[in-house]
């Protein structure tokens, strides 16, 4: 179940991947009659299985291929191919800019308040009509976001009245009629630069627009969905709790971790530092996202809230999913919650009913969750949050019992010269990244392991004891999560962090040692608070207590973020290229391949050292390699002269923001703008050139610099060699 | 001219257990195919040994010389000199698994010389085994005497060296005795004993002495097992009682072939049912002067034997060789009548009870038939029992097994499979009760009333550090009183290993010998009542659908063993889940949590009552920015440029 599971969903994510890339409407006989065969074939399989004859894997995953590959592109190409005539991304796309529009649907999310005046709705719109036409145009397919502003303050009472409604939570479900103006997202204008219009369209929003609070009206206060219309209640009097019981900004802090409140915490400093910025430095940012931590934890409180009243699995499951249902839909619903809300559905239903393996739970909740969320919106599969948030899983998975049992056969003196390694490495991924990312360096760090390790075991020779300190030592609890940290990292962190973010928060591996477990308490605390808080009329007073230590621990983790942000850097790191991605995570695979077939590997190279080897040979081998190893940065400086490999000239409003880039991916930069130029558009564009470090920078504009002017920050402390300022 | 007093089943003397230690010390593993490998015997007891999950001391140190002798055959270049079926595997997974503490380097050369240094420290920690052993041997035998287990255990705790006492020497013999126990009851030990009280009687009134190993010894066949090395014993009696003919298909050649060696079968006494056949086949090897004194009480085909005529071995025994003879006591009849209670489940006394305890709970039988033949002139058995400490230690395995029982049917099934159509009659039935041998009487029509075979299959309980020992005995005696209508138990560790034991005696349906060959590997096998297989080893096993079988896909697992005993011929019916579920151990992380969010919400509460900072209006006015449309005050709603005007309105 677990193979045909795994290869349905990898097939539709190739499907939707071919779709993505060739946009060709193929014949649907052609991709039908693949779906019949795998369906057919792997019903025979199937039967096959049941009298446990033998069964290829190579078949039952071709199967499953046949059917999962159609399936993904004729789902994704209905998004990206072309539409129906009342599709409203095609009657978008036929409106000439400028044009005004008048747009009628209903609000399918809560508001997501963006700040004082400010608050974005997620429209389904239901029809349009344009200018001054009389008539009405029924459309369907795809939300617009609908940015409603509040002007003229206090002067526009009307204006004041409708955003207030309108950002409440009552607001999901309403439907409303406004006025817009039609201006097309322009695509990106720098290489590497943020396409916001491929962003909207992860979370199936076609197009955006803007409009004035007094220019709303509300056609009808009705209900959307049941469930989510009670999640929201539900929320609304959680959040007013927290505001009576938790001080802030661990209020804000708890909001955003057990309700999904990401804004919450934006634009709010903690000791001159905005938190948003502290957490992401520390690594920590993930709590601020209901993801799987979020998830689980609800999950096991909710299992032992029904454990402790005696009910058997068997008859609380269905309850605790729709629990988890209602959570996902309380705290927005987006791909993250979704998906862990699916795998602990079904993680608690195979424990309750088949009593399955938590590792195949896992892989069969993966695959659901991963067709459930791209049957909705494939998109979604080039966002951020669903590639991390999936990729978390499977490091927790695939690369965490790689990690364990490697880390486990490490002793003694081993062991001890591996840490001394790790740490070693995370300095000088702190120091200089280039040492990580240049192909020389990062095979002469291996080399360098290999060698400790080595040194590691004759020094456990020489002291026979020393073979007796291990890790199996530790708690089984303890090695595994901080085992997993390590998985977590190398599977996703590292490079995704590089691919999306272009930074890497090296804190995150110390800081989420302590950060996980505190925020798995603050949200079973949270939770608490605010369920004892719908107790009807003391429910606010018996929260207190509960309100006054999330508050605590909302403070704690507030310092550890700070504290943990300013302790370690936070280097930029290039954009990788896909082949590095390919390679990166091909050498992983390799690995994990490896460790599967490890007896053989191990009975192969025994045969080799003990057939074709002399002891001295192998000796003189295993201390050569790595020591050559070693040497090999020695090609760094047979490097020829540096050249400029390449100009770019930044599309920037007014004033010029220009990088010439090396052939050894190092930049100099004229930026002769603003913060918002420095840290989003130059960053983008010379970090998708591959830049690690800035040479020379000059900066000059209107606005007066200062030494500690933000306007390089990104690149200050880590890799500036330069820089001179002009005004 | 010896007598070789046969009981069925499988055991171990002390003598028995010195040479395995004696084995254990000159271990020569060859690892090939990614395993390390060892003869049979050996092997299977170096397996057990290194997965003993709570070691003395001694073990401990044949633990490590074992394990230096794998990974020092990591190098070796040994050829392939053992017959397939003769090889006993040890995986790389077992050394990981339980001994990284002593250091299992993964390159060859650091492995190998590791394996030099463990063998260097176990040989000096048991540098003074080697003289034990021969001190214990010298002092287990003189000439041809063999000493009874009682006097062994006494030599034995005498011995001792500067490094290892006496009692820890006999505890790890004792470990290594019990592990050769299976099988049998108390009706083929008292027939034994009875016996060897003849003997004892004949040389008495000859004016000697009878000396067991001079002139009696006994020695173990199970079911379904060749009688051929019975041949090594040299020109000898055979007396045996309570072995039902059915069990032996090749009796008659093995009979001849042992008479040709000068081993004849002086006296064959059994009550077991059989066929015209089976008793043609003995008439004619008791004509050929083969078999000495036959005498078959049971029913023969097709028939039934009156009410209370019903005999069991022991009575048989009694009846031919002891009765109103000089050596015919009060303690002869009290253990005759024992065995009649156990067998045929009637009248069961103290002494007959404990008795099928210490037998089901892996008690070395060769001593038990000792003590009760020591028993009949004064007729004390239950007092030697008691005196003895054995019937204390059957109440303390009852309190142990208490404790796991949960874990160990926290995975169970029975399988039902049909009867053998063709010998329905003579492969048994179920038993008349716990500790007996007989079959409740079959209908005259064949096939009519005979039931299904029940087959327990059970995921193994792993024992953990510093709690009892879960042997394979324990369990099987447990099994066997928690489920008395089973009569077989596939007892699993994973799919790993699979012990495979018949818990009803009366029944001889399955070969267990036969049996496991072809749901393990070739080399799987034992006897017809006992035997072990290593499931994965087949190949047809599906590894990659199962994996590593426990909890989770234990019901999958139970699947594929009907599957396979229908490939083997056997019909499967149906399978049972007797499960009963265990304690939640999540319960226990959970009150861990509600303790740590008691102790959150007291000082939340502390702070609530004693700091300002915690009052309510203190923190919604704190909170006065943050979601201010909720509470829907145009104040608060105002963006911040606004608030200017907001303030001079005010």
């Amino acid at each position: 179940m677990t193979t045909r599971s795994v290869s349905l969903a990898l097939g539709y994510v190739a499907g939707i991947v071919l779709a993505a890339e060739l946009k060709q409407e193929l014949p649907l006989l052609a991709l039908v009659a693949p779906v019949v065969v795998g369906v057919v074939w792997s019903v025979l399989l199937w039967k096959r299985e049941r009298v446990w004859r033998p069964v290829s894997p190579a078949l039952v995953i071709t199967a499953a291929l046949l059917i999962g590959v159609p399936c993904g592109y004729i789902r994704t190409f209905g998004v990206y191919g072309l539409g129906t005539e009342l599709d409203v991304r095609a009657v978008l796309d036929g409106v000439a800019a400028g044009t005004p529009l008048e747009l009628r649907g209903q609000v399918s999310r809560e508001p997501d308040v963006r700040g004082p005046g400010q608050t974005d709705l997620r429209l389904r719109v239901e029809s349009l009509r344009m200018g001054n036409s009389e008539s009405w145009r029924d459309v369907s397919g795809g939300h617009v976001l609908l940015r409603v502003q509040l002007r003229g303050g206090r002067q526009n009472p009307q204006g004041f009245e409708m955003y207030e409604a309108l950002s409440d939570l009552d607001a999901y479900g309403y439907r409303i009629q406004c006025g817009v103006v039609h201006r097309p997202l322009p695509p990106p204008l720098n290489p590497g630069e943020f396409d916001y219009a491929s962003f909207l369209r992860q979370d199936d929003v076609v197009a955006r627009f803007r409009a004035s609070a007094a220019t709303v009206e509300i056609l009808d206060r009705g209900w959307g969905n049941t469930l989510t219309e009670l999640s929201l209640k539900a929320k609304r009097r959680f959040l007013i709790t927290y505001k009576s019981t938790i001080r802030d900004p661990a209020s804000r802090l708890v909001a955003a971790a057990t309700l999904g409140l990401r804004r919450s915490v934006e634009g709010v400093e903690y000791r001159g530092d905005e938190i948003v910025d502290s957490f992401r430095r520390a690594g920590v940012g993930h709590v601020l996202a209901v993801s799987g931590l979020h998830v689980s934890v609800v999950a096991l409180l909710l299992y032992y809230l029904f454990r402790s009243v005696g009910l058997s699995p068997r008859r609380f499951a269905p309850a605790l999913v729709l629990f988890l249902v209602a959570f996902a839909l309380l705290t927005g619903a987006r791909p993250s919650s979704v998906r862990a809300v699916i795998m602990n559905s079904v993680v608690v239903c195979a424990f309750a009913y088949f009593n399955m393996r938590f590792r195949q739970a896992v892989f069969i909740g993966l695959s659901l969750a991963a067709l459930i969320i791209l049957g909705g919106n494939p998109h979604v599969l080039f966002a951020p949050s669903f590639l991390l948030s999936f990729g978390a899983v499977l490091a927790l998975v695939l690369v965490a019992p790689m990690i364990d049992r490697w880390v486990c056969s490490l002793r003694g003196f081993a062991l001890v010269l591996f840490i001394a390694w790790f740490v070693g490495v995370l300095g000088l991924a702190s120091i200089d990244l280039r040492a990580l990312v240049n192909a020389w360096s990062c095979l002469a760090v291996f080399g360098a392991l290999f060698l400790l390790i080595k040194c590691g075991d004759e020094l456990n020779h020489a002291v026979p004891r020393a073979w007796t300190v291990g890790l199996d030592r530790l708690p089984d609890g303890l090695r595994m999560f901080l085992t997993a940290q390590i998985a977590i990292q190398i599977g996703m962190m590292l490079p995704l962090s590089a691919w999306f973010f272009g930074r890497f928060p090296v804190a995150g591996i110390c800081v989420n040692l302590l950060a996980i477990p505190a925020i798995g308490v603050l949200v079973q605390l949270g939770m608490m608070t605010g369920l004892v808080g719908l107790i009807p009329l003391v429910g606010d007073t018996l929260a207190m207590p509960f309100g006054a230590a999330v508050t605590l621990g909302g403070d704690f983790f507030f310092w550890l973020a700070h504290a943990g942000g300013n302790a370690f850097p936070f280097p930029a790191t290039p954009r990788p290229t896909n082949f590095w991605m390919a390679g990166y995570y091909l050498l992983l695979g390799s690995f994990l391949l490896a460790d599967r077939h490890r007896r053989d590997i191990q009975k192969g190279m025994y045969w080799i050292c003990g057939n074709l080897l002399q002891p001295r040979t192998l000796r003189i081998l295993s201390w050569g390699l790595p020591a050559a190893l070693l040497c090999l940065p020695v090609f760094n400086l047979l490097q020829s002269p540096e050249t400029v490999r390449e100009v770019t000239v930044c599309a920037v409003s007014s004033y010029p923001v220009v990088s010439a880039v090396s052939d050894r991916r190092r930049a100099i930069v004229l930026n002769a703008g603003d913060e918002y130029s420095a840290s989003r558009t130059l960053f983008d564009v010379i970090r998708g050139q591959g830049v690690s470090s800035i040479r020379s920078a000059v900066v000059s504009g209107v606005h007066t610099p200062r030494r500690d002017t933000p306007v390089l920050r990104p690149w200050r402390r880590e890799s500036l060699s330069r820089s001179a300022w002009f005004q | 001219m010896l007598k070789l007093i046969i009981i069925h089943g499988a055991g171990g003397t002390y003598a028995d257990a010195l040479a395995t230690l004696g084995g254990m010390l000159d271990l020569r593993p060859e690892w090939r195919d990614g395993a390390y490998l060892l003869d049979h015997r050996t092997g299977r007891v170096a397996r057990q040994i290194l997965n003993e999950p709570d070691p003395s001391p001694l073990l401990q140190s044949l633990q490590k010389l074992a394990v230096g002798r794998l990974l020092v055959a990591t190098r070796t270049r040994t050829p392939g000199a053992r017959e397939p079926g003769d090889q006993y595997a040890i995986s790389e997974e077992v050394l990981q698994r339980g001994f990284a503490h002593l250091g299992i380097p993964w390159a060859l050369e650091s492995r190998v010389r590791r394996g030099k240094e463990l063998l260097s420290e176990s040989t000096r920690e048991l540098s003074e085994i080697t003289q034990i052993l021969d001190t214990a041997s010298h002092a287990l035998k003189r000439t041809d005497e063999l000493v009874s287990e009682a006097a062994a255990r006494d030599s034995l705790l005498g011995v001792a060296t500067g490094r290892w006492r006496g009692d820890e020497v006999l505890g790890t013999l004792e470990r290594f005795r019990e592990m050769s126990e299976s099988g049998g009851d108390v009706d083929t030990v008292t027939s034994a004993a009875l016996y060897a009280q003849w003997i004892h009687g004949q040389r008495k009134d000859a004016g000697a002495t009878a000396v067991y190993g001079r002139d009696y010894r006994y020695v173990f066949i199970n079911y379904h097992e060749r009688l051929d090395p019975l041949g090594a014993y040299g020109p000898a009696e055979l007396l045996m009682a309570d072995l039902p003919i059915a069990a032996f298909p090749h009796f008659d050649d093995d009979a001849r072939a042992l008479a040709a060696q000068g081993v004849k079968i002086a006296r064959f006494e059994d009550h077991h049912p059989y066929t015209p056949d089976h008793r043609q086949m003995l008439e004619k090897l008791v004509e050929d002067g083969v078999v000495g004194h036959l005498c078959l009480s049971g029913p023969l085909q097709g028939e039934e034997l009156p009410a209370g005529t019903e005999k069991c071995a022991a009575d048989m025994v009694y009846e031919s060789v002891v009765a109103n003879r000089s050596w015919d006591t009060p303690g002869t009849r009290t253990v005759r009548e024992t065995a009649h209670g156990e067998d045929f489940v009637t009248d069961r006394s103290d002494l007959g009870r404990v008795m099928t305890d210490l037998i089901k709970g892996g008690f070395c039988k060769v001593e038990l038939a000792q003590l009760v033949q020591e028993s009949f002139e004064r007729d004390d058995a239950m007092h030697r029992i008691e005196t003895s400490g054995l019937k204390a230690m059957t109440e303390g395995w009852k309190s142990e097994l208490e404790v796991e029982q949960a874990g160990l049917c926290e995975h169970a099934y029975v399988l039902s499979v049909k009867r053998p159509e063709q010998n329905a009659e003579v492969c048994g039935g179920p038993s008349m009760g716990a500790g007996s041998d007989v079959p409740v009487p079959v209908p005259a029509e064949p096939g009519m009333g005979s039931h299904d075979l029940k087959i327990l299959v059970s995921l193994a309980v792993s024992s953990k550090p510093g709690k009892p020992r879960m042997s394979v005995g324990k369990a099987i005696e447990y099994y066997a009183r928690v489920f008395p209508d089973v009569d077989y138990a596939f007892y699993s560790y994973g799919c790993r290993l699979m012990v495979a034991r018949r818990l009803n005696q009366a029944d001889t349906a399955l070969n267990l010998g036969d049996l496991m060959p072809r749901i393990g590997g070739e080399g799987d096998g034992g006897h017809g009542g006992a035997a072990v297989c290593r499931p994965d080893s087949n190949p047809g096993f599906p590894s990659r659908r199962l994996g590593s079988v426990d909890g989770s896909n234990f019901r999958h697992y139970v699947r594929y063993l009907g599957a396979k005993l229908e490939a083997s011929g056997y019909a499967v019916t149906a399978a049972v889940n007797r499960s009963v579920a265990a304690q939640d151990d999540l319960r226990k992380s959970g009150t861990r949590l509600a303790v740590v969010t008691l102790v959150a919400v007291l000082i939340g509460l502390m702070l609530v009552i004693f700091h300002d900072d915690f009052s309510r209006k203190a923190i919604e006015r704190s909170n006065s920015d943050f979601l201010s449309h909720l509470k829907g005050t145009r104040e608060d709603a105002l963006p911040r440029e606004a608030e200017g005007d907001g303030a001079s309105q005010k």
